[in-house]
């Protein structure tokens, strides 16, 4: 079964932080657009293979630095792999969210700052903030189970179909299960049929002249 | 035929046996499935009944004995309903088994209704000297029971007549002898059922003077012991030619007619040493219980077989089998007589005697015996026949009367005949 790229899991999890996409956000490959709580968010995403490639990270950078003035908030998303290359504090001097990522699990490291002043926070200031990013996280894998299942139901009604049509050829040859068997008009029937006069006697029942001669 | 294909496919056989249903599809080929004809109504509160939650109240089939419990118990919760071939009108636990026979019988045979299944053609076989108000209540069992639409149209035939036409005979002399009874019945392409005579004897008489025999060599103690009677008359009882010169010549040579049983597996051994005559006793009485050598057990205190009347049938107790074709046979049209007597089938289990080829000429088998009563009486030139499949003949005539009946030949109340049915 083919799991989810890093795009739709990403998704995922801002979708269950309450953010929802906008119409830009098909433009332009790994990157997310996004609005939460009326705040356009931009997030860049560096692929596990570019940990690898020096200038697509200096890209990355750039491109989360043009992005600072265009949107409300920015985030990098990257391999938690990075977390041990970078200090996290220079994400937080710039006021850009990190969110790092593995096969598992996805953890908002940095939150980003809001560019104007008017922004309304992103959270509610009572709220533990790891406790509501566990909650995103396990809603994205919940929503990734869901796709699995739906997967799964659609495979066991395939195996299901399959099965009828197994059962029904072996019918088809089985069935009747006779041990010894004659011809007659093309129809097999069992050998006490063979010969037997009764069979010319009966099939004229209810026919004229064929009633019990006493009763 | 039009319904050759479907029904080739879709005719179904009952048999009720006094001891067994025998039942099944066209499909089984040549032998149907076999279970106790018998119903067990379970004690709600065993553990059984709870473990198994099964809704049903009354038990049949192979689940049978996982609910038995102490024999005490037997007597009042499990019912054999065929027993003599006839069940009261009134008695409903009966009828509540044959019900329950039916449904599990079909249920055994659900078909796909993806391959064109559009309800059996069932037929079911009842004894010959069965009343009117058996066959109500049996088509009427079917009727009320039809919701899954397992049945298209269902019949009932008389048992020798299913003989008959499993043996391929259209016409003859069916004599049906079972455990309680015997029945004679004319066919000639119908069941004469004018001219049936019924003999209130079979099987378990041949037990009663066997238990007799075993009291007066001796073993009183396993006289009581009804399977033990029973294995020993199959072992040691033997139809005499003449009953006569066959006790005349064994107490001449007893060693040579020596009776010996030995129980498996036990150390019981039965031997009845200068006794060993009464041996053709057991097979004689069968036939004929009239000579005077059986009046010492009935002055003991034997039960003579008695004239009962059953249903609508008089069951005759001490006719000889030969008195009782000729009575049967004397009952039909003058010119289809000869016809009759040329062919005369033997079916059930008390027609299997096999003489040791060391006694032939003395012991003989039933279809030899019952040439010999009629000689006596003067019919000569018969052909008796067991016939082919004893255990299953019935069964076999019902498969092919359900497959041959038109499906227009609608059930009628005067002839007995024709299918009533339950889907269009």
């Amino acid at each position: 079964m083919a799991s989810l790229t890093i795009e739709k899991r990403l998704l995922h999890y801002f979708l269950a932080m309450g953010a929802r996409e906008t119409e830009t956000n098909q433009a332009k490959q790994e990157e997310l657009s996004l609005e939460l709580d009326g705040q356009r968010v931009q997030v860049v995403i560096l692929p596990s293979e570019a940990l690898t490639d020096r200038t697509k990270i200096i890209h990355c950078i750039m491109r989360l630095s043009s992005l600072r003035n265009s949107f409300s908030r920015v985030y990098l998303a990257a391999p938690t792999l990075l977390g041990t290359l970078m200090d996290s504090e220079v994400f937080r001097c710039y006021g850009i969210g990190l969110v790092l990522f593995d096969e598992r699990r996805i953890d908002e490291t940095v939150r980003p700052q809001a560019l104007q002043a008017f922004d309304t926070p992103l959270m509610s200031t009572s709220a533990d903030p790891r406790v509501l990013s566990e909650l995103a996280s396990i809603k994205s894998m919940y929503m990734e189970m869901d796709r699995n299942i739906s997967e799964l139901r659609e495979q066991l009604k395939t195996l299901q179909q399959n099965r009828v049509l197994v059962s029904r050829s072996h019918m088809e040859t089985t069935e009747p299960p006779m041990q010894q068997v004659l011809l007659r008009n093309g129809v097999n029937l069992p050998s006490f049929f063979k010969s037997n006069p009764w069979l010319d006697v009966l099939s004229r029942r209810g026919r004229d002249g064929d009633e019990p001669l006493a009763s | 035929m039009a319904l050759d294909s479907y029904r080739s496919h879709y005719t179904f056989g009952m048999d009720f046996g006094t001891s067994d249903f025998k039942f099944g599809a066209i499909a089984c080929g040549e032998t149907p499935r076999v279970v106790n004809n018998r119903g067990y109504f379970p004690d709600k509160k065993s553990v059984m009944y709870r473990a198994f939650q099964t809704t049903s109240d009354v038990i049949v089939g192979q689940e049978v004995p996982l609910y038995l419990q102490s024999a005490g118990d037997l007597s009042a919760r499990l019912v054999y309903p065929m027993r003599n071939g006839i069940i009261d009108k009134a008695d409903e636990n009966a009828w509540r088994v044959v019900g329950a026979l039916c449904q599990f019988g079909l249920s055994s045979f659900k078909p796909q209704s993806a391959n064109g299944f559009n309800g059996y053609y069932v037929v079911t076989s009842l004894s010959s000297v069965s009343p009117r108000y058996m066959y109500e209540r049996l088509l009427q069992i079917f009727e009320q029971n039809n919701n899954e639409g397992f049945v298209r149209a269902v019949t009932v035939i008389p048992q020798p007549f299913a003989v008959a036409i499993g043996h391929g005979v259209t016409s003859c002399v069916v004599i049906e002898s079972g455990h309680g009874n015997s029945q004679v019945c004319p066919i000639s392409k119908y069941p004469i059922r004018s001219a049936q005579v019924a003999l209130n004897r079979g099987g378990g008489d041949a037990n009663a003077i066997t238990s007799e025999i075993l009291k007066d060599a001796g073993y009183g103690d396993l006289a009581r012991e009804e399977a033990l009677v029973r294995n020993v008359k199959e072992a040691i009882g033997l139809v005499p030619a003449d009953l006569d010169s066959a006790v005349a010549e064994a107490r001449k040579l007893p060693k040579k007619f020596r009776a010996r049983y030995k129980v498996p597996r036990t150390r019981v051994e039965i031997e009845l040493e200068k006794d060993s005559w009464t041996r053709f006793l057991i097979g004689e009485y069968v036939f004929n219980p009239n000579h005077e050598i059986f009046e010492s057990y009935f002055a003991r205190g034997m039960p003579r077989p008695k004239d009962v009347r059953m249903g609508d049938a008089v069951f005759q107790g001490m006719l000889d089998f030969g008195d009782a074709i000729i009575a049967s046979v004397e009952r039909c049209p003058v010119e289809l007589q000869p016809m009759l007597y040329s062919e005369i089938l033997l079916s059930g289990g008390n027609f299997s005697w096999t003489p040791p080829g060391r006694l032939e000429g003395i012991a003989v088998d039933a279809p030899a015996k019952i040439k010999m009563l009629l000689r006596d009486k003067g019919i000569r030139n018969v052909s008796v026949k067991m016939t082919k499949s004893p255990q299953f003949s019935v069964w076999h005539g019902c498969i092919i009367y359900g497959f041959a009946v038109p499906d227009e030949y609608e059930w009628d109340w005067q002839r007995l005949e024709g299918w009533m049915k339950l889907r269009g």
